[in-house]
């Protein structure tokens, strides 16, 4: 077996023993903002994320009552916000506008 | 008589209607005073819950005080710790292993233009190179106006010495060198027009022009940096306008028009410290136009024009090398699908991108760039498919294909590619990568295999070496790293 194949081997089972946790992704949320939101509210995805504070943001996520409070930031997009693609994509807006909410202090681009 | 006896019957039936009346009030009065005492004690209970309510409102008020109280000595507290400090870090660290390996051609020849014997069909190879690459970034933000970015690097292979060496500015940081810490991103900016139609950004110091648009992903990063990485992969000190063209042109659309400087060759001896004294090395300022034409956060399209005045060649007659000799032209044009479709969930955490590119060398009078006296012109193109790996979650695969002609020569230096820039490629490039969250973002891994295929001599210097002669013929990286973020 070449030198090749014995390192690629290696990291293969290297990497096979991690276990992987769900995740969201703030990235993802922006994004999914600027697709389906953006032209919507009339406002940029650093302005929607900083209506509120991260414990605001956060308060409304363990509620259960997400959706309300950003439908409170962006009136129009209360049909996004009550839809069923809503629900499959909010843990990714939900770390998006905490990553950059009114006092996160991230910045949100260069 | 019988006056008497009226009189008396009068008087009796008065005496009875007197008493009848009586009676009545008698029983009104008594209905009115059980009506009195009913209200008294309605009164009492009301009285009793309003008293009751009072004090638990009392005692209410009392704990959200000395609630506030707690939280106001914590405030304090944290305040007294960390308000001066108006610099919020994050943390980077990725730790890599490195399987290297070149194979020279048969054919291979010198630089000078002589046959290379002692390196022609010889195999080069390591197959345990270790990395370390530590990035502190700093974030000050003042509002959402005004901000400072930073970040501070290490980028070190494991036994390297602590003594700096000649490594260019331009990717110090960016691939594996000493274990000195490094400036690698360090600017402000200032937004300002927000009400114009066109709002509008001030920047300046050290820009986020490495792993730009496209090549995050080989990075396993998700936001790219500034630029278009098909001709622009390089630390560089700049200053930047930004036009915001959103409410005017497409969504997502904006220019920026940056002007730096990649080189100079000043020296710092006293007593004239600052001065170019070396009359054949001068500054190399580049002017450099990335926009984004259109992002809807799923499609993306940029594009990029570069000019780099003074870029390096030889004079023609042979009597100096590596000196200004002309002027470079950059320009790129890329694009990305990020979600192929939301009806199939595959397809919509799929990415699929293309780019092309081009670049033109042209030397001033008397001088050669790429070893021509003439413009040559040099295209590539790039294209990626990612993929999820299904068998983790957020995972993902991904598949780059790249092509460069004769005289490609892009400005990518600072790729982090321990085998040199694969999009500078003159030849085919081939590169496989597995993307792997293992903690979210927090903790990652990334296996990624990269081979060079090699039809011109390889792309590593600027413009002094001659594309039509060999030396490589192939090379090859496997790397494996693991990476904390928080």
């Amino acid at each position: 077996m070449t030198s090749w194949k014995k390192a690629a081997m290696a990291a293969l089972i290297g990497f096979s023993v991690f276990s992987t946790a769900a995740h969201a992704d703030a990235q993802k949320g922006i994004k999914l903002y600027q697709k389906n939101l953006k032209e919507t509210c009339g406002m940029s995805g650093a302005a929607f994320a900083a209506k509120f504070k991260q414990a605001e943001w956060d308060k409304a996520y363990k509620a259960g009552t997400l959706s309300k409070k950003m439908t409170e930031a962006c009136p129009k997009g209360k049909a996004f916000f009550e839809g069923d693609k809503y629900k499959k994509v909010e843990s990714h807006l939900y770390d998006f506008v905490h990553e950059y909410a009114k006092d996160s202090g991230n910045i949100p681009s260069c | 008589m019988k006056k008497t006896t009226f009189s008396l019957v009068a008087a009796m039936a008065v005496a009875g209607n007197l008493l009848g009346d009586e009676a009545a009030l008698q029983a009104q009065i008594q209905k009115l005073m059980e009506r009195i005492e009913q209200l008294e004690k309605a009164q009492g209970t009301i009285q009793t819950e309003t008293k009751t309510t009072l004090e638990q409102t009392q005692t209410t008020l009392q704990e959200i005080k000395e609630e506030q109280t707690a939280q106001s000595d914590m405030l304090s507290r944290v305040n007294a710790q960390s308000a001066n400090d108006n610099i919020k870090w994050d943390i980077d660290f990725r730790t890599a292993y490195h399987n290297l390996g070149y194979q020279y051609a048969d054919n291979a020849m010198k630089a000078d233009g002589t046959p290379d014997t002692a390196n022609a069909g010889k195999k080069l190879t390591n197959p345990s190179l270790f990395t370390n690459r530590l990035w502190l970034g700093m974030g000050s933000k003042v509002n959402n106006d005004l901000f400072f970015y930073g970040q501070l690097a290490v980028y070190n292979y494991w036994g390297a010495d602590t003594v700096a060496t000649s490594d260019k500015v331009w990717q110090a940081n960016s691939r594996p060198n000493e274990v000195d810490l490094g400036l690698r991103q360090a600017y402000f900016v200032y937004k300002f027009g927000n009400d114009w139609d066109v709002p509008m950004s001030f920047s300046a110091g050290r820009r986020a022009a490495t792993d730009g648009f496209l090549a995050n992903h080989r990075e396993g990063t998700a936001k790219p940096g500034s630029p278009l990485a098909h001709i622009t992969n390089m630390e560089v000190d700049g200053a930047m306008v930004q036009f915001d063209l959103d409410q005017v042109f497409l969504p997502g659309s904006y220019l920026k028009v940056v002007y730096g400087r990649a080189h100079d060759p000043i020296g710092r001896t006293m007593p004239t410290p600052y001065i170019d004294t070396n009359a054949k090395d001068d500054q190399v300022d580049f002017l450099v136009l990335p926009m984004s034409v259109y992002d809807n956060g799923q499609h993306k399209l940029m594009a990029q024009y570069s000019m780099i005045m003074n870029s390096k060649g030889d004079r023609i007659d042979g009597s100096d090398d590596k000196i200004d000799a002309g002027t470079t032209h950059l320009a790129a044009v890329s694009y990305q699908l990020d979600g192929l479709s939301e009806e199939n969930e595959f397809l919509e955490e799929s990415t699929l991108f293309a780019s092309a590119a081009m670049s033109s060398t042209n030397p001033d009078e008397g001088y050669r760039m790429l070893e021509s006296g003439e413009n040559k012109t040099g295209y590539s193109v790039w294209a990626g498919f990612l993929f999820p790996d299904m068998m983790t979650d957020g995972g993902r695969f991904g598949l780059e294909y790249n092509y460069g002609s004769k005289y490609w020569s892009p400005m990518t230096w600072a790729e982090d590619s321990a085998i040199g820039s694969k999009i500078a490629t003159r030849g085919n490039a081939y590169e496989g990568y597995w993307n792997i969250p293992i903690v979210g973002k927090n903790l990652t891994a990334q296996i990624r295999y990269t081979y060079l295929d090699h039809n011109h001599r390889a792309n590593t210097t600027c413009y002094w070496d001659n594309p039509l002669e060999p030396n490589l013929d192939h090379s090859q990286e496997l790397r494996a790293f693991v990476r904390y973020k928080y």
